[in-house]
């Protein structure tokens, strides 16, 4: 027989384990989201939701420090939220599925960490993959895109012959946002041979004309009697935040053609002409391009009568995907779900005289649409089973007994 | 002898009573100075005003002119509805009393309404505006006797200048006022100005309502009407037979020729005669709206002012209706001269008659009769009588608990409570009959359910487990409960039966997220009172079995907490599937789903401390009373932020909800000291 004793001590991978499975972590996690919470609410009232919410609950956010309306630090750095679900989902998937007992006494726990887990993937998934737009229809007429709000592009393309545009070559959003001021991008294109240089760019900016009672600040360039100048960023409307630029168009040997200036709040294409042919060339959301077309037959809402509360407003449309044709009838709370899109009526603009109505769709791809409603069905019932259990327990043990009396006395 | 005595029995080692008692009374002394400080900065002293010649409608007339069908707030309700909320907008209180001859009358919504439509020569007397800060009025030279004061319209006009009135200073200064937010934003007004904006605009809406008749009886100047190019002098010979050219329905049916007519004409009088034309039509287009439109298709109704409008625009199908309907006004509004005569009475059931059934030829206004009756049942008030009757019965089994006295007071707090709950129940039911929907659809609705949730909870609790404490608690809930619906109707002054806004008006949803939601709510503020009553009762000493009393209450608060969690984790995912379905995401932090997840937080920390061995039985209850503040911060606090899309239950105000903050906060300190006593109780045991 060996003399050796028989280490103990644990392995590092299982005390990493322990630690990622026990209650400490699931406690600090919930607690921390909680102040996360908490302070990300209150928040809202100075700073609106889409501010707020980058700021508190954005995978991009490491590092959160609460401040008041003027600034003013109330509460200690916190890690950002994204990153504590994270590690919460992890000590979940340690220490309530993987290490916890199994049996069928435990099945109602079981099945709601399970489904709660799964409900935080369906999160990260959306998070990651989903996209959004906006369709604007008018009633009587077709649409293949969509447009997303947040989000604006470059877009150049040719005039033909008749004043009609063709396909555009474009430079997109991502590659303009991460620009700073002094910094210029080069863009070049396959169809085109002048280059674009992008520089100038301000995020929040406004489009003026100069005039003698608005004179351009020292140092701001002015393209043609306009320039754009900085703003303070719009922080209760993410949408009215409008972001320009100067672009100078060159041609292959590196001479500039002309300098323009954009500005996403301009839905009207400045113009150039390069070898004869004339150009447009347009700032504005990204066009998101749909699998289908919506044919909008009707659009019909109502108010309550006397008042100016919506009472329910119905989009009937036709779906059109290559050669099958499906109809739809949109209305509030009863989306249109198809092949992985939805389209929801976001708004609806009643004819007036002499125009004609129109609906506004929100388009929503997200490949884990349904997934909370699977988790909800499931950790309801998990709960359930779970606290009848329970219930049954406190009752049968909660009745005094005889001459026994805990009820409060003044005697 | 020696005595045994277990380690968490809080009677061991020295008792500490004097120090209890004293940290119990201090408590106490707190905890109703701010109750009462808060009930007296809630409500202006209601004075009786003389009112000399008053004299009170008869029963019969006010219930026949509670049921007559109106157009209000997007539906058909009876004129007792639009009464009562138009008076809770102005006075904040759904009686006024004044002295006549010696005798008080009081007079309630409706009274007041036939005031404002028949005599209104008499209203303006009628201290019918509240005021929280007289501060406000001060520039424009109104006094007031208090800072929180009833006004009459004429104590308004009364200050001011002798070139401008109190009442035309007070409109300027709020239009200038208005002006100034609309191009600077609601955040260039002071506190104080947002105040006089307010009170501007409630004063001159009460102008709309008292002046809405005057088209059926005040007075028109005297024009010469053969100036009158475009008018038939025949038609005229004709009209002069049966009216009285001094009133506007003489006038109506040849109106677009009067109007034509007078464009052409430029003289002081003819000018005086167009502006008091116009005035009366403007104004008959602010009170109740009475007539019902002519076309089957068309949903919206008409005052007689819109009515005029349709008349001279040619939309009318059949203008003589409009006519008869126009002259019998006139002819109620001539009878109310005698305010109590058959004949009013009479005239005044005609039209009701005749209205009801028009209304009922539209499927409209079906609810009439059974919507007056929910009103004058009362539910919620009688049902807070007996939860006061149901705690004071209960009281007094804490002082007698044995024997057959005992007995009898413990079955007759349960009979007495379970009155009281069908009382809200009945309430609740009663409101679904009339709107169609599920019990909770807004702030209001979600007042009496929460109630009626925790106290059917609590009697459950307390039919498993018979320790009488919790009907106790329960009588005190239904109180709070009950007592707060009430005050926040008298605040708040809207209809919440009126309908939904198309994104809320889903009966799925409805009966299911927002059900649910909302017995989370309940459970968690089941929990705080339970542990709220806990710690003052373990500070006081006064348990005869102190460790099995906590060893009950705690489990009691440990089950409720699961309760909490299981409805308020399902109903925020159902709220997340619901969002997805309308705005096109599940989850969006917007402040109301994160008042929700909150909720589930808390709870959350609590069972995982619990089961880490973390937090026994203090632990819970100190977190559950914080608990507490939490639910209201997720019910009522996050509606006060005034952002995100739930923007339909915003609300401005609500102090109330911070004197619940205070008050969680005093029960958790109650409880911090209740343990730190017992603590040094174990701490000297032998």
């Amino acid at each position: 027989m060996s003399d050796s004793t028989p280490d103990k001590r644990p392995s590092l991978l299982v005390r990493i384990f322990r630690v990622l499975s026990g209650y400490e972590i699931a406690v600090i996690c919930l607690s921390l989201l909680f102040v996360l919470t908490f302070f990300g609410t209150i928040e809202q009232k100075w700073f609106g939701l889409w501010s707020t919410i980058h700021k508190y609950f954005d995978i991009s956010s490491l590092i959160v420090v609460p401040t008041n309306g003027s600034g003013k630090v109330i509460f200690l750095p916190l890690p950002g939220a994204y990153w504590v679900i994270v590690v919460l989902g992890i000590n979940m998937l340690c220490g309530a599925i993987i290490r916890a007992r199994k049996g069928w006494r435990k099945f109602g726990v079981l099945l709601s960490h399970c489904s709660i887990l799964f409900m935080l993937i369906a999160g990260a998934v959306s998070s990651v993959s989903k996209e959004e737009g906006h369709m604007r229809v008018l009633q009587g007429e077709r649409s293949d895109y969509a447009q997303k709000l947040f989000k604006h592009d470059i877009e150049v393309f040719r005039y033909d012959e008749n004043g009609d545009r063709e396909p555009p070559a474009i430079i997109r959003s991502k590659y303009i946002k991460s620009l700073d001021e002094d910094e210029t991008l080069r863009a070049s294109f396959e169809n085109f041979d002048f280059t674009f240089e992008v520089d100038q760019y301000l995020p929040f900016s406004v489009l003026a004309l100069e005039s003698s009672s608005q004179v351009a600040p020292e140092g701001v360039e002015v393209v043609d009697g306009f320039f754009i100048s900085k703003t303070e960023k719009n922080i209760k409307q993410e949408e009215a935040n409008m972001p320009g630029c100067y672009v100078s168009v060159k041609d292959k040997n590196g001479e500039l053609i002309q300098r323009l200036v954009l500005w996403a709040g301009n839905p009207y294409p400045v113009s150039f002409t390069y070898e004869g042919a004339r150009y447009g060339v347009t700032y504005l959301m990204e066009v998101w391009p749909m699998p289908f077309v919506v044919d909008l037959h009707k659009t019909l809402g109502e108010y309550h009568p006397g008042t100016s509360i919506p009472s329910w407003f119905q989009s009937n449309i036709t779906k059109i995907d290559g050669n099958s044709n499906e109809d739809y009838e949109i209305v509030m709370n009863e989306p249109a779900r198809h092949d992985g899109y939805t389209l929801y009526q976001a708004g609806y603009t009643a004819a007036a005289e002499g125009e004609t109505p129109s609906s506004t769709f929100a388009i929503v791809n997200n490949p884990s649409d349904k997934w909370p409603e699977y988790a909800l069905y499931a950790s309801t019932v998990g709960l359930l089973i779970h606290f009848l259990v329970m219930l049954g327990r406190f009752a049968g043990s909660s009745r005094p007994k005889k001459n026994k009396t805990t009820e409060p006395s003044l005697s | 002898m020696s005595v045994q005595k277990s380690s968490s029995d809080l009677s061991a080692g020295p008792s500490y009573r004097g120090l209890r008692w004293g940290l119990v009374l201090f408590f106490l002394a707190v905890l109703f100075g701010l109750v009462g400080f808060g009930i007296r900065g809630a409500i202006p002293e209601n004075e009786v005003r003389e009112l000399s010649g008053y004299s009170p409608w008869s029963k019969e007339v006010v219930e026949v002119a509670s049921a007559i069908p109106v157009q209000d707030g997007g539906r058909v309700k009876p004129l007792a509805t639009y009464a009562r909320f138009k008076m809770l907008s102005f006075h904040g209180a759904l009686t006024m009393k004044v002295e006549s001859g010696g005798a008080v009358h009081k007079i309630g919504p409706v009274e007041w309404l036939l005031d404002c439509m028949f005599r209104p020569e008499l209203v303006d007397d009628l201290p019918i505006f509240r005021l929280d800060d007289s501060d406000i009025l001060k520039p424009f030279k109104i006094e007031t006797k208090k800072r929180r004061a009833r006004l009459s319209f004429n104590d308004i006009q009364a200050g001011g200048s002798a070139d401008e009135d109190g009442f035309q200073q007070l409109i300027a200064r709020g239009r200038e006022l208005l002006e100034k937010q609309e191009a600077e934003g609601k955040e260039s007004l002071s506190k104080n100005e947002k105040k006089t904006v307010d009170f501007a605009q409630l004063v001159l809406n009460y102008t709309g309502v008292r002046d809405s008749l005057d088209i059926i009886r005040a007075g028109l100047p005297q024009i010469e009407a053969s100036d009158l190019a475009f008018v038939d002098q025949d038609h005229l010979e004709m009209l002069n037979r049966v009216s009285d050219p001094s009133r506007f329905f003489y006038w109506l049916p040849i109106l677009d020729s009067v109007v034509n007519s007078t464009r052409r004409l430029d003289s002081p009088e003819v000018r005086q005669f167009e502006y008091e034309l116009n005035r009366q039509v403007t104004f008959a287009k602010y009170g109740p709206v009475l007539l019902t439109p002519q076309s089957v298709e068309e949903d919206e109704w008409m005052s007689l002012g819109s009515g005029v409008e349709h008349f001279l625009r040619g939309e009318l199908e059949d203008p003589t209706i409009f006519f008869k309907d126009f002259g019998a006004l006139v002819e109620i509004g001539e009878a109310a001269k005698s305010p109590n005569s058959a004949e009013f009475l009479e005239k005044l059931t005609a039209w009701k008659k005749d209205f009801t059934y028009r209304a009922e030829l539209r499927d409209e206004g079906e609810k009439i009769d059974t919507e007056v009756t929910y009103y004058d049942r009362n539910y919620f008030m009688r049902g807070l009588a007996w939860f006061i009757f149901a705690f004071l019965v209960s009281a007094l089994g804490w002082i007698v608990r044995d024997g057959k006295g005992g007995r009898v007071i413990q079955g007759g707090t349960a009979v007495i409570f379970t009155i009281a709950v069908v009382y809200v129940l009945a309430g609740i039911v009663h409101r679904y009959v009339i709107t169609g929907r599920p019990p909770v659809s807004n702030l209001y609705d979600t007042i009496p359910f929460i109630t009626a949730g925790a106290v059917i909870v609590l009697g459950v609790a307390e039919f498993l487990t018979r320790r009488r404490i919790l009907l106790s608690i329960g009588a005190a809930i239904g109180v709070i409960g009950l007592f707060f619906a009430f005050r926040f109707e008298l605040g708040d002054a809207q209809d919440n039966m009126d309908p939904l806004r198309a994104v809320l008006d889903s009966n799925y949803w409805l009966a299911t997220h927002v059900v649910t939601i909302t017995i989370g709510y309940s459970g968690g503020l089941i929990a705080c009172f339970l542990s709220m009553t806990y710690v003052f009762l373990a500070l006081a000493g006064v348990m005869k079995d102190p460790r099995a009393f906590h060893r009950f209450m705690t489990r009691t608060v440990y089950g409720i907490t699961c309760f909490t969690l299981l409805f308020s984790l399902v109903g925020t995912v159902l709220g997340g599937i619901w969002a997805n379905d309308s705005w096109g995401r599940f989850w969006g932090w917007d402040p109301k789903e994160n008042g929700a997840l909150l909720i589930v937080l808390w709870s959350l920390i609590i069972l995982h401390c619990r089961l880490a061995g973390w937090m026994k039985g203090w632990g819970i209850h100190l977190m559950s009373i914080l608990g507490g503040s939490v639910v209201v911060f997720s019910w009522w606090g996050v509606n006060m932020l005034e952002v995100g899309l739930h923007s339909y239950g915003f609300i401005e105000g609500a102090s109330t909800v911070f004197y619940f903050y205070g008050a969680t906060l005093l029960a958790f300190l109650v409880g911090v000291a209740a343990w730190w006593i017992e603590r040094m109780q174990k701490a000297v045991k032998p």
